[in-house]
């Protein structure tokens, strides 16, 4: 009465019986020696990322080091005086370098667990050796970070200072002119951030209040050394748009827009929250990378 | 006859059942294992109450939305940022057989964390540019000093190294 469920589908039955069910020619087929299930039998290739786990990349012939062998390396972990002389491209790269060799040590460490290796110790004391460069790394970056915080409530020496080179540039005598142009390029990038290479400025991140000081700053160093030198009586500045000039061209050129802007008689005045973006367009389009964002909506 | 030790008593199926011993601070019962032993390990996972979250410091990158789909939330995504040019010098560790540089501040409180020390670096890097602080450590004996313009430094005579004044701001 009851039929067995335990039948396969008539569909692959089907399917079976169409398949050829015997070699047709048995001449044909060579046999081989059996492969030995052994990873010598395998090709890794050589740029395999993952070669990076082990001591001597590629050409390892083994995936643990002796422990004693490990001793005789004769290295010491940086200093932190040596990390403080370095850069922060440079303890980056030390820091990757330290993390590829801990992997390593990872590695060594997870066998050496496995095998029960007697000698992994010397694998451990290794890791803390690396392991103090990194934390020693952090240590200094924090420094810095720490050093750079405090320098930003010095605002009065700042300005001090500012006012000082103020007068020097103005003063300057003409031999010590493109050295006094060298440091005003420095202190742009190291007091207001400003790149001194205009297609390095980020034009979305960069530009920032910081930035718009040093525009300003800028703008009235190059307007007050024109006016001593031809004794003209002008007007200071008013807005961003008589200061940047300064910034994108020579202050010859800078100096003739200005002079332009006013004969025309533009209102040059700006609100505060449109000269970001008004500094964005104007950099973006005197590179010829303007942001095409609105010109397009617009179309 | 020998008498009962006095843990058998304790450790009843009857105590057992007047479990929980214990409870969070919020009242929420805790159905721990043992009364007693060391306790204070760190919690996992399947430990805490029901407000206990523990991750593994990964995944929680978006979250599902009503339809079960699997919303991505990009800002969430740890991204490792590698070193772009490869200096060969660099390694992770330092050969024994280089000398170790010593550092000394003459004039600054707080070593590198001092403000001034920050502000006059920057002094230093607009009048002098790049590398000022550059100096021959092997003349100096790998000592390297920072001096305080107008700071007196007061010197033992047997150790008489050479100053290393980078702090020159000319005027």
């Amino acid at each position: 009465m009851f039929k067995s469920v335990r039948t396969f589908s008539s569909a692959s039955r089907l399917s079976t019986r169409s398949k050829p069910l015997a070699f047709s020619n048995l001449a044909d087929i060579k046999l081989r020696a059996p492969i030995a299930p052994t990873h010598k039998n395998f090709d890794v290739s050589p740029d395999h990322p993952l070669w990076a786990f082990f001591e001597g990349g590629n050409t390892s012939k083994a995936a643990l080091r002796d422990g004693n062998d490990i001793t005789q390396l004769e290295v010491r972990p940086w200093s932190m005086a040596e990390l403080r002389r370095k850069s922060f491209v440079d303890l980056h790269q030390i820091w990757y370098q330290v993390l590829k060799e801990r992997n390593i040590i990872g590695t060594e460490l997870r066998l050496a667990e496995s095998l029960e290796y007697s000698r992994a110790h010397h694998h451990k004391d290794f890791d803390e050796k690396l392991a103090l460069v990194q934390k020693r790394i952090k240590v200094v970056l924090l420094e810095r970070q720490t050093a750079y915080e405090r320098a930003q409530l010095l605002d009065d020496v700042k300005q001090e200072y500012l006012e000082q080179f103020k007068q020097r540039y103005i003063e300057v005598d003409q031999a010590n002119e493109v050295d006094m142009e060298e440091k005003l390029d420095r202190l742009q990038f190291a007091v207001f951030g400003i790149q001194p290479d205009l297609n390095d400025i980020d034009l979305e991140h960069d530009i920032n209040v910081s930035f718009i000081k040093g525009v300003e700053y800028n703008a009235e160093l190059k307007w007050g050394k024109h006016l001593q030198e031809t004794g003209q009586n002008l007007a200071p500045l008013k807005s961003i748009v008589e200061q940047l000039p300064f910034l994108l061209k020579d202050t010859t050129e800078a100096v003739e827009e200005v002079i332009e802007l006013r004969d025309s008689e533009v209102d040059v005045k700006m609100d505060k929250i449109d000269v970001i973006p008004f500094l964005k367009s104007a950099i973006g389009n005197f590179r010829g990378d303007g942001i095409e964002e609105e010109v397009a909506e617009d179309i | 006859m020998r008498a009962s030790q006095i843990i058998s008593f304790q450790n009843t199926a009857v105590s057992n059942l007047r479990r929980p011993w214990q409870t969070f601070k919020d009242g929420q019962i805790w159905y721990g294992q043992f009364k007693s032993g060391s306790k204070r390990h760190a919690l996992t996972t399947k430990q805490g109450n029901k407000n206990y979250y523990k991750g593994t410091g990964s995944t929680g990158v978006g979250k599902l939305n009503n339809q079960g789909v699997y919303i991505m939330d990009w800002s969430k995504v740890r991204t490792y940022v590698t070193p772009t040019q490869a200096n060969p010098n660099l390694r992770a560790l330092v050969s024994t057989a280089t000398p170790e540089v010593y550092q000394k501040f003459v004039g600054y409180n707080d070593g590198f964390k001092d403000p001034q020390f920050a502000w006059d670096s920057i002094v230093n890097y607009i009048e002098n540019g790049d590398g000022y602080s550059q100096v021959d450590l092997e003349s100096t004996e790998y000592l390297e000093k920072f001096v305080k313009p107008g700071s007196e430094e007061i010197d033992h005579p047997d150790q008489d190294h050479t100053t290393i004044d980078a702090n020159v701001v000319p005027s």
